[in-house]
C-alpha cells in the first residue's frame, strides 16, 4: 500500500463543480476589484501641462521625431536592434537563477602535447532539486587521465548526484564513474564511486554524528553491484577526505560545474559589450571580461591573461554560449566552451539515478563489519576475509585484494549453487567480510606515510602473493607490509602472522613454494 | 510564460485575462481549500478572498515563480488562518458544513465529487500541518523548500510532516481496504 500513490490518484480524480452563483460571487468580486484598480490608475494620471502641450499637432510631430532619434541613438550605442529586442544584462543573472534545470555541453580544449592534451567533452545535467550528473566523453584515446583506463573509444565518467541538504556541510556528494579497473586481474569492474557525506539518522528524534563514505562497485560480468558504506567517526573524519570535502570544497566543486554560477560571477565584474552576433541561427548579444587573476569559475584563478565571453539570446535573455580562454606561456593556451544550453522548468528525476538493469544483484553492506573501525595496526579484518575466502575456494586466496569480493561471490556460487535474485544473508556476510579485508589492504596501499599513526617513510611496501600462494603453502609469504623502518609484518599461507626484519623477509620471499 | 502574459494583461485591466486565470486555477484551489478545511463553504470563502486579494495587489505584484504555486500558497495561508479562527470559535464548530458529494441546488454551491469527498475524509484525521504539507506537495507541486518558507520552519520539519502524514494515511487506506 503506497499512500502517496493513493493520494495522488485521489487528487487526480478529485473534482469540483462550481455553480453559477459561486463563479459570480468569486469572479464577480474579483472583476469589481479590477475595475476599481483601473479607475484608481486612471485617476492617478492627471492631465498636466504636458498633456496640454502635446495636444498641439506640431508639438506632437516634433516630440515624436526627437523620441525616434533618441531611440535610434540608444539602440546604436547599446548594440540593440531596430525591433526593440535587446538583452537586459542586469536581468540575465536573476533570470537564469530562477530556472531550475539546465543542460549544456562543455568542451575543454587543451594544448596539444601538454598535460591533458586533446579534447574532453561533457554533457552536464544540473538540477536545483536533484543535483548534477556529468557524462564525460573521451574520444579517440586522446585523454591521458591516469585514473581511467582508455580501453574503449567512448569512455564515460558520470558525476551522479549532489545535494546540499539542509546546509552545505551536511551535503551528499555522489560521483559515479564508469571505469575498467584492475585489468591485470582480468576482472572488469564498473566502479560507481560515491563520496557521501551524510548524517545517519539515529534513534527517533536524535541525529547521530556518524558520517558515511559510500562506494558503489558494479561487476557487469557477474551482474552484481554493491554499495559499501564506510562509517567514519568524528575523530576519523578529522583526518580523512571528508574534511577536505566540507563546505568550502563542495561549494567550489559545485560552482565549477554550474554554468549559471559562472555567468553570475562574470556579470558581477566589469564587462564590455560586444554587440550583436548570430550563433547557429540565434540572434545574440555578447559581453567580454578580460584581465589577469580573474576569479570566475570554472577557470582557476592565476596570473595569466584570461578572457571570458558569453552570448545571450536577445529573445529569451538566456545564455547560448560561454567561452573562457587562458593565454599561458607556461602551459599553452587552453579554453573551456559551454554551449547547446537547454533551460527547463522540470527534469526527469531518473536522469539522476544509476538505473542499473533489474537483473543485477544488489548488496548493501557496511564495512568494516559490525561498524568497527579498521586499523592498520591490528589486521584482524584481513585475516578473517582471507580465511573465509580459502574456505569457499578450497584453499585458494583472492588473486588480488581488490578482486576479493567478486572472486569470493563466484566461489560461493560454485560451492553452493546458482544465484537467486537477492543475495542471501550468508552472501551478504561474505561480502562484508571480504570487503573489510579488501579495505584493510586498500588502506595499507593508499596510506603510505603512516603506520599505526607513526610516520614510517614514504611507503608501506605492501606485497600480496595470492595469485600463487595457497592455504597449503604454510610457510610461504602470502602478504607483507612494513610496520617500522626495519620490520615487516608477514602473513603466511596458513594465515599465521609474524613480524620479521627486512633481511629475514628477503629470505622468506625467496623460498620456493612447497 | 502564458501565466506571465495573463498577469501582465490583468495588470493592464484585462477582464478576459482575469477570467482565464480564474477558470484555469479555480478547480485546483478549491480542491486544496476543501482538503485543508474539510468545509465547502469555508473553502469557497478562502478562494474568493484569494482572488479578490490577488486583484487588489496586482499593482505591485511581480510573478517570480509559478502562478499556481503563488495562488496555492495564498490559499494555504488563508486556510490556516481560517482554521485557527474556527478553533477559537467553539460555537461555530457545530455549524461546519461537511464535505458532501452533492447538493440540492448546483447553481448555489461548490459540489465535490466522490473522490474529493474521500480525499477530504482521508486527510481529515491528520493534524493540519501534515495535511497542508501533503496537499501542497502532491496537489500543487510545491517543493518542500517552498512549503518550509511558507510555514517558517526547516525543510526537514516539512519533510517529517509529509512523511508522518503519509504514514497515517497508510493506516487509513489499509483499514479502508479491509
Amino acid at each position: 500500500m503506497k499512500p502517496a500513490k493513493n493520494i495522488k490518484r485521489l487528487i487526480k480524480r478529485s473534482d469540483v463543480t462550481t455553480g453559477s452563483e459561486v463563479d459570480q460571487r468569486i469572479l464577480g468580486d474579483a472583476l469589481d476589484g479590477l475595475e476599481k484598480l483601473k479607475q484608481a490608475n486612471s485617476a492617478g494620471t492627471r492631465p498636466s501641462v504636458w498633456t496640454t502641450i502635446m495636444k498641439s499637432r506640431i508639438t506632437k510631430l516634433t516630440a515624436a521625431a526627437v523620441v525616434v532619434a533618441a531611440v535610434l541613438i540608444g539602440i546604436y550605442k547599446s548594440g540593440g536592434s531596430i525591433d526593440g529586442a535587446s538583452v537586459v544584462w542586469g536581468q540575465v543573472a536573476e533570470k537564469i537563477g530562477r530556472i531550475p534545470v539546465v543542460v549544456y555541453r562543455r568542451t575543454v580544449i587543451q594544448p596539444q602535447g601538454g598535460l591533458g592534451s586533446g579534447i574532453d567533452r561533457q554533457v552536464v545535467y544540473l538540477s536545483s532539486e536533484y543535483g548534477i550528473r556529468k557524462d564525460e566523453y573521451y574520444g579517440g584515446g586522446l585523454s591521458p587521465r591516469d585514473e581511467v583506463s582508455i580501453d574503449t573509444s567512448d569512455h564515460k565518467i558520470r558525476v551522479h548526484k549532489f545535494d546540499f541538504g539542509e546546509r552545505p556541510g551536511s551535503a551528499a556528494r555522489v560521483e559515479i564513474k564508469d571505469s575498467t579497473q584492475s585489468p591485470k586481474q582480468g576482472i572488469e569492474i564498473d566502479e560507481y564511486f560515491k563520496l557521501c557525506l551524510e548524517k545517519q539518522s539515529g534513534k527517533r528524534g536524535e541525529r547521530s554524528e556518524d558520517w558515511l563514505k559510500s562506494n558503489w562497485y558494479i561487476f557487469p560480468a557477474e551482474k552484481i553491484w554493491f554499495i559499501v558504506r564506510h562509517p567514519l567517526s568524528p575523530k576519523h573524519r578529522g583526518h580523512c577526505f571528508c574534511k577536505l570535502l566540507a563546505e568550502e570544497k563542495i561549494q567550489q566543486w559545485y560552482e565549477g560545474t554550474d554554468a549559471r554560477e559562472w555567468i553570475r560571477q562574470a556579470l558581477s565584474l566589469h564587462y564590455k559589450q560586444l554587440g550583436r552576433d548570430n550563433i547557429d541561427g540565434i540572434e545574440v548579444e555578447g559581453v567580454e571580461i578580460r584581465g589577469r587573476n580573474l576569479a570566475i569559475p570554472p577557470l582557476p584563478q592565476r596570473n595569466d591573461e584570461m578572457v571570458v565571453r558569453f552570448w545571450v539570446d536577445i529573445e529569451t535573455d538566456l545564455p547560448v554560449r560561454y567561452e573562457a580562454v587562458v593565454f599561458s606561456e607556461r602551459s599553452g593556451d587552453w579554453a573551456i566552451v559551454a554551449d547547446q544550453f537547454q533551460w527547463h522548468e522540470e527534469v526527469d528525476p531518473s536522469i539522476f539515478e544509476p538505473n542499473l538493469p533489474g537483473d543485477y544483484f544488489l548488496a548493501s553492506v557496511t564495512i568494516p563489519k559490525d561498524g568497527q573501525k579498521v586499523t592498520i595496526k591490528q589486521g584482524a579484518e584481513l585475516l578473517d576475509g582471507l580465511r573465509l575466502f580459502a574456505e569457499l575456494a578450497g584453499g585458494r586466496y583472492p588473486s588480488s585484494m581488490p578482486a576479493a569480493i567478486v572472486e569470493g561471490c563466484k566461489a560461493f556460487t560454485r560451492k553452493y549453487g546458482g544465484q537467486t535474485k537477492k543475495l542471501s544473508e550468508k552472501q551478504l556476510e561474505i561480502v562484508e567480510t571480504l570487503a573489510s579485508s579488501a579495505l584493510f589492504h586498500g588502506k595499507l596501499v593508499n596510506s603510505p606515510k603512516y603506520v599505526a599513526g607513526k610516520p614510517v617513510g614514504e611507503d608501506n611496501d605492501v606485497a600480496y602473493y595470492g595469485d600463487r600462494v595457497r592455504a597449503e603453502n604454510a610457510d610461504s609469504v602470502l602478504m607483507r607490509w612494513k610496520i617500522s623502518d626495519d620490520e615487516y609484518r608477514v602473513i603466511f599461507g596458513d594465515l599465521t602472522a609474524k613480524d620479521v626484519s627486512a633481511e629475514d623477509l628477503a629470505e622468506l620471499e625467496n623460498l620456493p613454494l612447497e | 510564460m502564458e501565466d506571465k502574459l495573463l498577469v501582465l494583461r490583468c495588470k493592464r485591466g484585462s477582464t478576459d485575462a482575469l477570467r482565464r486565470i480564474y477558470e484555469r486555477y479555480k478547480r485546483d484551489l478549491l480542491i486544496l481549500a476543501v482538503a485543508l478545511l474539510k468545509d465547502v463553504s469555508a473553502a469557497e470563502d478562502v478562494v474568493h478572498d484569494v482572488f479578490v486579494s490577488f486583484v487588489q495587489r496586482l499593482g505591485k505584484f511581480r510573478l517570480t515563480g509559478s502562478l499556481k504555486g503563488y495562488l496555492a500558497t495564498c490559499v494555504a495561508n488563508r486556510a490556516r488562518n481560517a482554521n485557527k479562527a474556527r478553533r477559537t470559535q467553539t460555537v461555530g464548530l457545530d455549524a461546519i458544513e461537511p464535505v458532501s458529494s452533492g447538493s440540492n441546488n448546483p447553481h448555489q454551491s461548490v459540489v465535490c465529487n466522490e473522490e474529493l469527498r474521500q480525499l477530504s475524509l482521508a486527510t481529515a484525521e491528520l493534524p493540519y500541518e501534515q495535511r497542508e504539507a501533503i496537499m501542497l506537495h502532491l496537489q500543487c507541486g510545491l517543493r518542500f523548500k517552498a512549503i518550509a518558507k511558507l510555514n517558517g520552519v526547516s525543510v526537514n520539519t516539512v519533510k517529517s510532516r509529509y512523511r508522518y502524514g503519509l504514514e497515517k494515511l497508510r493506516t487509513f487506506f489499509g483499514e479502508a481496504k479491509k
